[in-house]
């Protein structure tokens, strides 16, 4: 019997029982929508991440990690004494316990040499007590110090400088209403900022404003608002100067900063600075993004197994049409069989049968997903603007995907009931009456 | 022609054991026909399936223009009876919601043809069981005695060697019986094809040139020319 003839009746046997086909294969319809949705759902966030995070500048940090552990190996012991652990510290780095040895300013040198590697700048850690308006006598907390000289920052006057000087300073939106001046005559005003040095003493150092940077806030309203700066790296390095003069901390660093250049490969860059020293351990938004995509990835994957789980339902419904129909064309197999349809061919009639309810329940979900998506994507068009312009991105390797797997569903889901219709033996199936 | 040696049937095993067939040994002349009258469970039905390659025998050979039906394997054997053999039966196993063009159609579309070829070829078989008019009608739609010529035109249709009957006017009242006997007997004669009728009809059976008569899975009596042991 040719393939095109046992098609032909299969189709024809899922018309005749419209209702029963129309059930089944919106049960396997819903369960291809909840995981071409889930699915679209997922790449949309992996756009945005990819779009997104891996678009901005690549900055990877440096330190020198003599000891890591994750917060999951308990110690019941304290560490054995060795004198060259003196100078280290324990720090919380990115989610495990590490114990980092101090840089120094000849780690940044060699850093610097690295190919690739644009600028590279110690993380200095100021701790600033107060800022002021040169001509107010006012003090003000301030509660970050950015050395932000790698990218661009929106501003709502003056300018967010590529080239710093040693006095440039933009300051947060949040300083005008502050310092009760217009944020477009903050621009040119000198501001001061008080450190402590090692004595104790409070060491004031004056900055020109170029910029007063727009802050978009996000989540709730905060009780106490908070401002911050930006300064130059130079003008970094003289204020930790003044901060840690005199102290064990002078010229050290818990970790190195390194900007990588536009075109150079940053896992390329990494994997070379790691090589300089056995204790390097670099950190770069490569490893974030694919950290990111590793998360959404197995999100997407357990709301898919999800929507799996909705499809193995769907697919004994199948198994359940398919023995149903069986059963009711127990005379028209035997028949068929009597005039000498071979039993592989009855087989695959019935198999055929169960892939068309798969095929055709993927097709009318995938369907409606689309709908969805541009439903979505149009609906919400605004609130997704931040969002790279789209919650769902249905793509067709997907589709393909799901459309193929649920034909493989269902036809082992016919497997049950196909070599049931292939055993049957014609002549019990022409006596029923 | 048909040759059938020793065959033996039985169902199932050990005491519950049922003999359907014993020691069947008869020989039928190339284009003959011939009716197997018994009365029910006589072993008629069983002994017609067995020979036309429905129902394997428990031992014995059915040869068939030289073949041996139960020697083929499986595959091999449904092409042989889809070429071989038409069957028409008492319940007549049309499907109902197609139409009669469609049924008659049905081996052509088993056997591969393509549908050009099997539609001029199922016109054919219902212009000579009188249905032309009928094609594109339902089967459902039809009479009792329509649909047994519906039956005949798609026993012929594949141009068989052997058409096999099981009580084909079982179903059907006197007079329209006699019209689908006349056409069979014909169809015998016209086609060349042998015919075997199942039957516990007396008078049906004195129609045939050859009977053989079944009582409890045995011969026990034997008419005709064409028939011998």
């Amino acid at each position: 019997m040719k393939t095109i003839d046992i098609i032909k009746r299969g189709v024809k046997n899922l018309r005749r029982n419209k209702s029963r086909t129309l059930l089944t294969v919106s049960a396997i319809g819903i369960g291809a929508l909840t995981l071409v949705l889930t699915l679209g759902v997922g790449n949309a966030l992996q756009n945005y991440i990819n779009t997104n995070v891996q678009l901005s500048s690549s900055v990877v940090s440096v330190s020198k990690v003599i000891q890591s552990s994750s917060p999951d190996d308990q110690k019941d012991i304290v560490s054995e004494y060795s004198p060259t652990k003196i100078d280290s510290t324990v720090v919380q780095l990115r989610g495990s316990i590490s114990e980092v040895e101090p840089s120094t300013l000849d780690d940044v040198e060699a850093i610097a040499s690295v190919d690739g590697v644009e600028t590279v700048w110690p993380d200095y850690d100021i701790t600033p007590e107060y800022v002021r308006l040169s001509d107010q006598d006012t003090k003000y907390t301030l509660s970050v110090i950015n050395v932000y000289s790698y990218s661009e920052s929106s501003v709502v006057a003056g300018v967010f400088p590529s080239d710093w000087a040693l006095s440039d300073i933009v300051v947060d939106q949040i300083f005008a209403k502050t310092f009760g001046v217009n944020e477009l005559d903050l621009v040119g005003k000198e501001i001061v900022i008080g450190i402590k040095d090692a004595n104790g003493d409070i060491n004031e150092t004056p900055f020109t404003i170029v910029g007063v940077r727009e802050v978009v806030r996000f989540g709730p309203p905060q009780q106490t608002a908070q401002g911050g700066v930006f300064i130059g790296i130079d003008a970094a390095a003289k204020l930790h100067e003044i901060q840690t003069q005199g102290t064990e901390n002078e010229g050290k660093f818990t970790t190195i900063l390194a900007k990588v250049l536009d075109n150079a490969d940053e896992e390329t860059v990494i994997a070379t600075i790691e090589s300089l020293n056995d204790t390097y351990s670099v950190f770069g938004t490569s490893v974030i993004v694919s950290t990111l995509n590793t998360i959404v990835n197995f999100i997407t994957i357990a709301l898919a197994g999800f929507s799996g789980i909705a499809l193995i339902a769907a697919s004994f419904g199948i198994i359940n049409t398919q023995l149903m129909s069986v059963f009711e064309r127990t005379k028209e197999i035997g028949l068929l069989k009597a005039l000498g349809m071979s039993n592989k061919a009855v087989q695959r009639l019935f198999s055929y049968e169960a892939i068309s309810i798969g095929v055709i329940g993927a097709s009318v979900g995938t369907a409606l997903a689309y709908g969805v998506q541009v439903f979505v994507n149009t609906y919400f068009k605004d609130g997704l603007k931040d969002f790279g312009g789209a919650a769902i991105l249905i793509s067709i390797q997907d589709v393909v995907t799901v459309i193929l797997g649920l034909a493989l569903l269902a036809w082992l889901s016919g497997v049950i009931p196909a070599r049931k219709a292939q055993q049957l033996d014609p002549i019990a199936a022409l006596r029923e009456e | 022609m048909i040759e059938i040696k020793n065959l033996n049937k039985t169902y199932g095993k050990g005491n519950s054991a049922f003999t359907a067939l014993k020691s069947i040994t008869v020989t039928l002349e190339q284009g003959a026909n011939m009716a197997i009258l018994g009365k029910s469970g006589s072993g008629k039905s069983t002994l017609m399936h067995v020979i036309a390659g429905l129902d394997r025998p428990t031992s014995g050979e059915v040869i068939i223009n030289n073949v041996s039906v139960w020697a083929m394997p499986a595959k091999k054997l449904d092409a042989f009876r889809n070429k071989t053999i038409g069957f028409i039966f008492q319940a007549f196993f049309l499907q109902n919601e197609n139409t009669v063009l469609e049924n008659v159609m049905v081996p052509l579309e088993i056997r591969g043809v393509p549908f050009s070829k099997r539609r001029e070829t199922a016109i054919a078989a219902l212009k000579s069981v009188d249905l032309l008019d009928k094609m594109n009608n339902k089967a459902s739609d039809l009479s009792g005695g329509q649909k047994q010529r519906v039956v005949i035109a798609r026993s012929i249709v594949g141009d068989p060697d052997i058409i096999f009957a099981d009580e084909p006017t079982g179903n059907l009242d006197s007079v329209t019986g006699g019209i689908v006997e006349d056409m069979l007997f014909d169809l015998n004669k016209n086609t060349k094809a042998m015919l075997i009728v199942v039957t516990h009809d007396d008078e049906l059976a004195k129609r045939f040139d050859n009977r053989i008569v079944l009582k409890d899975g045995e011969i026990i009596e034997m008419v005709g020319k064409g028939v011998t042991s």
